[in-house]
């Protein structure tokens, strides 16, 4: 397309964006929030995923042995469980060193341990690293062993946690498909409002001999035009969001990761600025196919 | 200066009857119309039109005069029988390739069409603009055929500030501005009085001397007497007479 073709289909988008003012602005907002509910499921996607990672690598059954069990009888049942499919380590933590570790956790709060030290209730403990996947198994088992009192495991919560997100996920996707419909609609009448305030133009043109191409040109770069507007509105939108829910987890919950906030950005701009561009043309082209004819 | 329109040196005569040799603009053979609703718009029309020519297309309301300009500039398809323009059958004409016949064939009708928003200027260079013409071929062209409908000094008037026949004269430029080989007219007098229409029926003729092969519907038959030119009349969708100009002249 030669350059000023381009300038002129620009100049034409831009007076079609202008002539149907409140229905450019709608169809931004549609855009905006359809994207910015796109944005914020993906960037709790990406942390829920980069906070398994992290819980997964916590996953631990713990082992609570009874009091009487002899050192030697430890030694074995450490080397048995250490055989066993999925078992990274077995590490033994001393009674005296789960109370320390309990009094490190409680901070300001250790106080209400004292008294506690000198007839510590703690039982010895065996912390076993594990693959999530063979946590039920290796816990069961373990339990089943002679010394051992009670076992604690972890695994059941991420399970739990995994299956949620699926859930999640799927709710997701189905929610954003339909805003995205949402907005390919409100974008199609948008433009559908351009082609019929130009269709006396458009009558001319098809009459004189432009092209089809040359006449839909236009009303694409109007479509992509507020597609864009509203996808880097949603950005802007879910930069500020995440910048807040970041302070927020700061605050109640200091222990969790989040991903930082400029490399996710980064790597989220292109695809959502592209997306944003896409509903344009597409809104476009359903309305072109509807109401241009030509 | 550049010529306002194309002459051919293998033109025929202005105002030469089809067919003898000379190459045919527009070509219809067994044309027949008939419209979604069941009405019946041309019944088995064969007529032939010569490079160079000027034809009157007469008949009263409902005769199918504007179904056959529309047949040309391809806004309809016949429903049965062949339609060649410029040596091109219609049918066979693919989507992408209409827009390239239209830039050879100018319409004027009879509410001009003129966008309102646009000076006079504009409306003619809009034809050149959307056809792809650089701004050059604009700034060239567009002065050149307004001063041809004797309107170059309304260039930067609104179509609204014009009488009827001034805008017909604009409408009439934008027609040409692509210097189309042939121009149609599908009554272009229909809302002017009787003088107006005289200076656009001459416009045209103008622009048939030129070189343009012209057709012209319209049911002035005082304007058609008044000039000897070929004259085909269409009456319930058929050719019930085609007097070419000697003949014609012989039946004054």
């Amino acid at each position: 397309m030669p350059f000023r073709a381009l300038l002129y289909h620009c100049r034409e988008a831009l007076r079609g964006i202008a002539r149907n003012g409140f229905m450019s602005l709608a169809s931004v907002t549609t855009v905006a929030i359809s994207l910015l509910v796109l944005t914020l499921f993906l960037l709790l996607g990406a942390n829920l995923a980069n906070v398994f990672t992290w819980v997964e690598e916590q996953v631990q059954i713990r082992a609570f042995l009874a009091d009487d069990l002899t050192e030697a009888r430890r030694e074995l049942l450490m080397r048995e469980i250490g055989r066993q499919e999925g078992v990274r380590s077995v590490t033994f933590i001393h009674k005296d060193q789960a109370l320390q570790e309990l009094a490190d956790r409680l901070g300001t709060d250790a106080e209400i341990l004292q008294g506690v030290d000198s007839i510590n209730p703690l039982p010895h403990t065996l912390a076993i690293e594990v693959e999530p996947e063979h946590a039920e198994r290796v816990a069961e088992m373990v339990a089943g062993m002679e010394g051992v009192d009670q076992v604690s495991e972890k695994g059941e919560m991420v399970r739990r946690l995994v299956a949620v997100t699926r859930v999640l996920r799927w709710g997701g996707v189905a929610l954003m498909a339909l805003l995205a419909v949402a907005t390919v609609l409100v974008i199609s009448n948008t433009i559908r409002l351009t082609v019929y305030a130009r269709r006396q133009e458009i009558a001319i043109m098809k009459l004189v001999g432009a092209t089809d191409s040359f006449i839909r040109a236009p009303f694409f770069i109007e479509g992509m035009l507020l597609g864009l507007a509203g996808s880097l509105l949603s950005v802007g939108g879910a930069w500020w969001a995440y910048g807040y829910a970041m302070t927020l987890a700061a605050d109640s919950v200091p222990f969790l990761p989040m991903l930082p906030r400029d490399q996710l950005f980064a790597d989220l701009l292109p695809a959502l600025v592209a997306g944003g561009a896409l509903l344009g043309v597409l809104g476009t082209n359903l309305s072109i196919k509807r109401f241009l004819r030509v | 200066m550049m010529p306002l329109l194309a002459i051919d040196s293998s033109a025929g005569r202005p105002g030469s009857p089809g067919g003898r040799g000379v190459a045919p603009m527009i070509e219809m053979y067994d044309v027949s119309v008939v419209f979604p609703n069941g009405a019946r718009g041309l019944h088995k029309v064969n007529l032939r039109i010569a490079k160079g020519e000027f034809v009157f297309l007469v008949g009263p309301s409902g005769a199918g005069k504007s179904t056959f300009i529309r047949l040309i500039y391809r806004e309809i398809l016949p429903t049965s029988g062949q339609v060649y323009v410029l040596g091109r059958n219609l049918a066979r004409l693919r989507r992408r390739e209409v827009p390239y016949l239209r830039r050879e064939v100018g319409v004027v009708f009879q509410d001009f069409k003129l966008l309102n928003d646009r000076t006079v200027y504009d409306n003619v260079a809009f034809a050149l603009q959307v056809t792809g013409a650089s701004p050059r071929e604009v700034r060239k062209r567009v002065p050149a055929v307004l001063e041809m409908v004797g309107l170059a000094h309304k260039a930067t008037c609104y179509p609204d500030e014009l009488a009827g026949g001034e805008q017909q004269r604009v409408s009439v430029a934008r027609a040409i501005a692509n210097n189309p080989r042939i121009v149609l007219a599908d009554e272009p007098t229909g809302n002017l009085d009787p003088d107006t229409a005289r200076g656009i029926v001459e416009l045209l003729l103008d622009i048939n001397r030129l070189g343009a092969t012209v057709v012209v519907a319209t049911h002035a038959l005082d304007i058609v007497s008044s000039h000897r030119q070929r004259v085909v009349e269409l009456r319930d969708g058929r050719v019930v007479r085609d007097v070419e100009r000697g003949l014609y002249r012989r039946a004054l």
